[in-house]
């Protein structure tokens, strides 16, 4: 039975007021029982008396006390009952087991009893002394539920946090695009300072076969850097498949963190363009440490500082997307690297790694150069762990496209073959006329790739489309409506020369049109697709335009020259007319039969 | 990190030292906030004299400052950045959006 609340007392539990300390007395002789419950009572603590071993565990377990007090008598049998019972239990709320030895008892029944409880008092036992000791164990109790309680809240936190960074980590892993071409050209180590990284690299390419390459570092580090980057490496990925140019993406991107990302957040970025048959590097550095172009031998052919702010600081009308280009004449690698590598503390706590350490580390071959770099780095680092994240990217320049990004345009059957019970519903005709606003605003290459992505061309052919409407799309506008000089492309620096006078005519262009007429059509049992391009320009030579190109020497003769020898290859028929001024070109889609 | 504020006339100088990182978020906004919100003040100039390192978040900091400053119309200056602190800045191009001195 119950007892009643007790008095207050200066020894009673650190306890909610309303709701006085509970403690459960088992297995006591009625003589020990009323020698104890003045005493409890002085301890302002409330009695249960509970005769069922497993109501004791049951109602301590639940917190309906802290403490339960059991008599040990000879041979501890309840004692020892309520000892096994509660081994295996996870208590809502921890309670202390105490025995209460009988006076004189001996060194071997204690030790037996200490290793049946959680403490013992011996017999005789004084108010103060029993209201004193009660005080603790709830103490502690309350103290042990607290840190229970904080550790299940972190816990949980730690769980929370650990599926929140797994879900972020498949969302990243799907929004990099991977493409196997690219990647092979792409040498790169990311070490994350957390289980995220906040350092994104990518390599990724364009439909006419310029390969972006990309190093993003956001704010900080962890799950919050990591999200910074998610939008840039989405925008990267999206218009680079796109065509777009560099200074194209990086305005984007940085229009699209401006517009979501808080002010105290940004993303340093490098963005860079690799056109192999230009052998023309493009470079944006918004604050990264310089990007290093290195020649076969690890020696340092140029550099490009940061010479932006990073992005998602400026407003888009402030934004600088100027881009550094660099003409390169042997095959190099471009080594882009994050500051959480240049910044790097040694062994010693003090020294970073700086360009010391760097450009020692990428001397020599470049088969090995990344793991180099990376040795390096732990050598001088002597196991002490990155306080950032980390990355190192080096993307080969080759003088030429790789080997098979070429072949995939000429090289590919002509046409899909025909399957059987494959319908012809897909005859159709377009036409368009771009007018001086839309030529100048217009960008060519993302223009005609969305092009040919709409107009629903079979996948394995619209590289061969995309080749054709570029290269006779180009021409059109370069020598038709812009009248361009191609005797410049002879000349030393003509290739520069020749661009300003494209981007300069392009801009004042008040006058002048292409036109364009796409139709697939059935014929002799196939299906074509026939390109028709039509400039307001005075005409050019295309037989001269060929002749000149065929004789060019170096990266010219391998962008232009080889673009018309691509469209001639994948065309059934290319035919010039009205002195250059129309162009035909026809693509077998489906061969007869 | 550790920040000391002296106020001659019109300008609040805070200055900084040790390292400015993330861990010293809630110390550099305390020391701000003050003098975003007192009238005298229309200069606000951090001291970077004795920082010996800072890294983005520390960069942000500055950046959401000085947006702060912008809206109660007082400008922030960068003053005595030294070594690893002026290259940081330096990469980050920050003298285009702060004076330094």
């Amino acid at each position: 039975m119950d007892s009643p609340p007790p008095p207050q007392s200066a020894g009673q539990p650190d306890q909610d007021a309303a709701a006085p300390a509970q403690v459960i007395v088992f297995a006591c002789q009625a003589q020990l029982r009323r020698e104890l419950e003045p005493m409890l009572a002085v301890a302002g603590v409330r009695v249960l008396d509970i005769a069922d071993v497993d109501e004791v565990i049951e109602r301590a377990d639940r917190g309906d006390a802290g403490v339960v007090l059991c008599c040990a008598e000879e041979g501890c049998t309840s004692l020892r009952m309520l000892s096994e019972r509660r081994v295996h239990r996870r208590p809502t709320c921890p309670w202390a087991l105490v025995a209460l030895l009988p006076a004189g008892t001996g060194e071997a029944e204690v030790a037996v009893v200490q290793g049946l409880a959680d403490d013992f008092l011996q017999m005789p036992l004084s108010a103060s002394w029993l209201s004193a000791r009660l005080g603790l164990y709830l103490r502690m109790g309350a103290y042990v539920s607290r840190m229970q309680a904080q550790r299940a809240a972190l816990q949980q936190y730690q769980d929370e946090a650990e599926e929140e960074q797994r879900i972020a980590s498949h969302l990243i892993s799907r929004l990099e695009g991977r493409d196997p071409l690219a990647d092979r050209l792409m040498h790169a180590w990311v070490s994350p300072a957390h289980q995220l990284s906040g350092d994104v690299v990518a390599v990724a390419r364009s439909p006419d076969d310029r390969v972006n390459v990309l190093l993003a570092d956001g704010t900080g580090h962890g799950l919050a850097a990591a999200i910074s980057v998610l939008p840039v490496s989405d925008v990267f990925h999206r218009m680079t498949d796109r065509g777009f140019d560099i200074a194209s993406i990086v305005t984007e991107m940085n229009r699209k963190l401006r517009s979501c990302m808080p002010a105290d957040r940004f993303v340093a970025c490098v963005a860079a363009s690799i056109d192999m048959r230009e052998r023309m590097i493009e470079v944006w550095n918004g604050g990264c440490p310089p990007v290093i172009l290195l020649g076969s031998d690890g020696s340092m052919e140029r550099f490009w500082r940061s010479r932006h702010m990073a992005l998602g600081i400026l407003d888009s009308s402030d934004f600088d997307s100027s881009v550094e280009r660099f003409a390169y004449v042997e095959q190099c690698q471009l080594m882009v690297v994050s500051d959480g590598l240049s910044e790097a503390l040694g062994q010693d706590g003090k020294h970073r790694f700086g360009d010391r350490e760097l450009i020692e580390a990428v001397r020599g071959p470049a088969a090995s150069r990344l793991q180099r770099v990376v040795n390096q780095l732990h050598d001088f680092a002597g196991g002490r762990a990155l306080e950032d994240d980390a990355s190192v990217l080096l993307v080969d320049c080759l003088l030429e496209p790789h080997a098979e990004t070429t072949a995939d345009v000429p090289a590919l059957p002509a046409a899909v073959p025909r399957s059987p019970g494959r319908g012809r519903s897909t005859h159709w005709a377009m036409e368009m006329r771009l007018g001086p606003a839309q030529l100048r605003r217009i960008t060519l290459v993302p223009f005609v790739s969305g092009l040919v992505e709409q107009l629903g061309i079979p996948s394995r052919l619209r590289s061969n489309v995309f080749c054709v409407l570029s290269e006779l799309l180009a021409n059109a506008l370069d020598y038709g409506v812009l009248a361009l000089d191609p005797a410049l492309l002879e000349l030393p620096g003509g290739r520069e020369r020749l661009r300003e006078d494209r981007v300069n005519r392009l801009a004042a262009l008040t006058y002048g049109s292409l036109w364009i007429k796409a139709a697939v059509e059935p014929s002799g049992g196939g299906e074509y697709l026939q390109i028709e391009i039509e400039d307001s320009g005075p005409g050019f030579d295309v037989e001269s335009l060929e002749a000149r190109l065929a004789k060019l020497k170096g990266p010219e003769s391998v962008r232009r020259g080889r673009g018309l020898e691509l469209v001639r290859s994948v065309c059934e028929e290319l035919r010039f007319d009205q002195n250059g001024r129309r162009v035909v070109a026809v693509i077998l889609l489906l061969p007869p039969g | 990190m550790q920040t000391q504020i002296s106020i001659i006339k019109e300008r609040a100088r805070i200055s900084l030292s040790g390292r400015f990182d993330f861990n010293a978020h809630r110390s550099f906004k305390a020391a701000y906030e003050g003098q975003l919100r007192a009238a005298e003040v229309s200069e606000i100039e951090i001291d970077l004299g004795n920082v010996e390192y800072l890294d983005s978040a520390a960069l942000g900091m500055l950046l959401l400052l000085r947006d702060q400053a912008a809206s109660a119309h007082k400008t922030v200056i960068l003053s005595n950045c030294r070594g690893v602190v002026q290259q940081i800045l330096d990469i980050a191009n920050f003298k285009k959006l702060f004076t330094i001195q």
